[in-house]
């Protein structure tokens, strides 16, 4: 009795285990050695898989829609060059100090108050979309920081309510009805752009309050404040991707072009 | 006397044979831990003194190591050009890209990483063995979404890719190397990978002295 329940017991035991247990013990030990010797994948049929998932990601690596024409690559690479020796030797050194000389809370009521009156923009180009949701939001948003938030420096809307801007601009319009990216293109001052997004930037204009602002010098002062503002929360992040980068140009081309079409697809 | 030796032993090995399924079981659950703790280490006070900064990365390079599948991760930024590439010239590759990887990862969250958080947004399997994990990092200036790709492979997740904001660190890799490999020789990809290493230690070494 007792050693024919021993046997069950054992059977039970035995059956539970070699298939899960020793099969994944086995494997798992097995994967260590077979990492390190899995240059060419060829041990025991890992190939196989190896060549299954490559096959799989690189059809999606390779879509065209991230691929960008750079037909006017001598002149992006003399004004990306401009643009990084700007930004080492003008633009940080300026920033720093600013940030040296201006309370935290400060800068972050400057880029609320600026993030307030670009609301139009993203209005304007939700609707275009059809997206009703932040067109609800936006408007909200604007009515409350406008008032209660005093000219927007300050965002009760994202505060109490959770409501957050969700950036929106022509060139992601245009995207939306499946106009292409163009060609890349490298834009003094700003940076990375497509002949899609320049458009759209010009565009943009017309709903930007601080390009009606008189005279002109003017409203380009108030647009470099801006830059030298939102730059003041973003230093770090031009050295990082360079830093990461083996050809930096490249990485800066293919990265605006993946965040711009991630940007259109949400 | 024996059974009741017998039904403990047999008890032992199930909770065993459960734990160890378990272990292989959810994307999520083997990205959680080594995250949570990197964010642990990074706020830790005992790392916050210059001195203990070489210290703190090796510590958190050793923890997400086992993560990343760094074999297929350099496989698929070589794209159609790994076949030109010698089993040896592989492995060098591979060698040189994880150690820069991680450098320049680690360091970016050294500096910008101090009272982050990460919400565990979404686990989507996308087959049995390839899943997608969404995460969202807090941070004062602006939330980030990073994406992790993973895959089961000998009852093991691992990732293969990260997309932070969008943008996929194979596919930017993959332009900047076939850029290089459509004129030039593997070796050279791979000399200006180690040259790149060597600045960037440099750098590291200049800061701290």
């Amino acid at each position: 009795m007792l050693s024919s329940l021993k046997i069950l017991c054992l059977c039970l035991l035995l059956s539970v285990c070699i298939p899960l247990n020793f099969g994944q013990a086995a494997e798992f030990y097995m994967q260590s050695d077979d990492r390190a010797n899995d240059n060419h994948g060829s041990v025991d049929g890992s190939l196989d898989e190896d060549l299954d998932l490559l096959g799989d990601e690189e059809a999606e690596y390779d879509q065209c829609d991230y691929r960008i024409a750079d037909p006017v690559k001598y002149w992006n690479l003399a004004i990306y060059h401009f643009n990084d020796k700007f930004y080492f030797w003008v633009l940080k050194p300026l920033v720093k100090g600013y940030i040296a000389v201006t309370p935290r809370i400060m800068r972050t009521g400057v880029q609320n108050f600026f993030i307030n009156i670009t609301t139009p923009i993203r209005l304007v180009n939700s609707l275009l979309q059809f997206k009703i949701k932040p067109v609800g939001t936006e408007t909200i948003r604007f009515a409350l920081n406008s008032t209660v938030g005093i000219l927007g420096f300050w965002d009760p809307a994202e505060k109490y309510y959770g409501l957050k801007p969700k950036d929106e601009d022509l060139g992601q319009t245009f995207g939306f009805y499946g106009i292409g990216n163009g060609f890349y293109i490298v834009w003094p001052f700003l940076g990375s752009s497509s002949l899609r997004d320049s458009v759209g930037l010009l565009g943009d204009r017309f709903l930007n309050l601080v390009s009606y602002v008189k005279p002109w010098e003017v409203s380009i002062g108030i647009t470099g404040y801006q830059i030298v503002n939102r730059t003041s929360f973003k230093i770090g992040d031009y050295e990082a991707v360079k830093e990461a980068a083996i050809d930096p140009y490249e990485a800066l081309k293919d990265g605006y072009i993946q965040y711009r079409t991630k940007r259109i697809n949400e | 006397m024996i059974l009741n030796k017998t039904i403990r032993i047999s008890v032992l090995f199930c909770v065993f044979v459960l734990t160890a399924t378990a272990y292989g079981g959810q994307p999520l659950e083997t990205l959680k831990p080594p995250i949570d703790k990197v964010l642990r280490i990074l706020k830790d006070p005992q790392y916050q003194d210059a001195s203990q900064k070489s210290l703190q990365r090796d510590i958190i390079f050793e923890t997400v190591r086992g993560l990343f599948d760094f074999q297929i991760i350099t496989k698929l930024a070589l794209g159609k050009y790994r076949k030109s590439f010698t089993p040896e010239q592989l492995k060098s590759l591979t060698d040189v890209f994880t150690t820069l990887l991680g450098r320049t990862y680690i360091n970016k969250m050294l500096k910008e990483f101090k009272n982050e958080k990460v919400i565990y947004l979404a686990e989507d399997l996308l087959t049995e063995k390839k899943a997608f994990v969404k995460t969202l990092v807090t941070r004062k200036r602006g939330d980030m979404a990073i994406n992790y790709s993973m895959r089961l492979r000998n009852g093991v997740w691992s990732v293969y890719d990260v997309r932070v904001e969008g943008v996929s660190l194979i596919k930017n890799y993959r332009t900047q190397f076939s850029q290089i490999l459509f004129k030039k020789k593997p070796e050279v990809l791979i000399k200006k990978l180690q040259n790149k290493l060597k600045e960037c230690e440099a750098a590291v070494n200049a800061q701290q002295s």
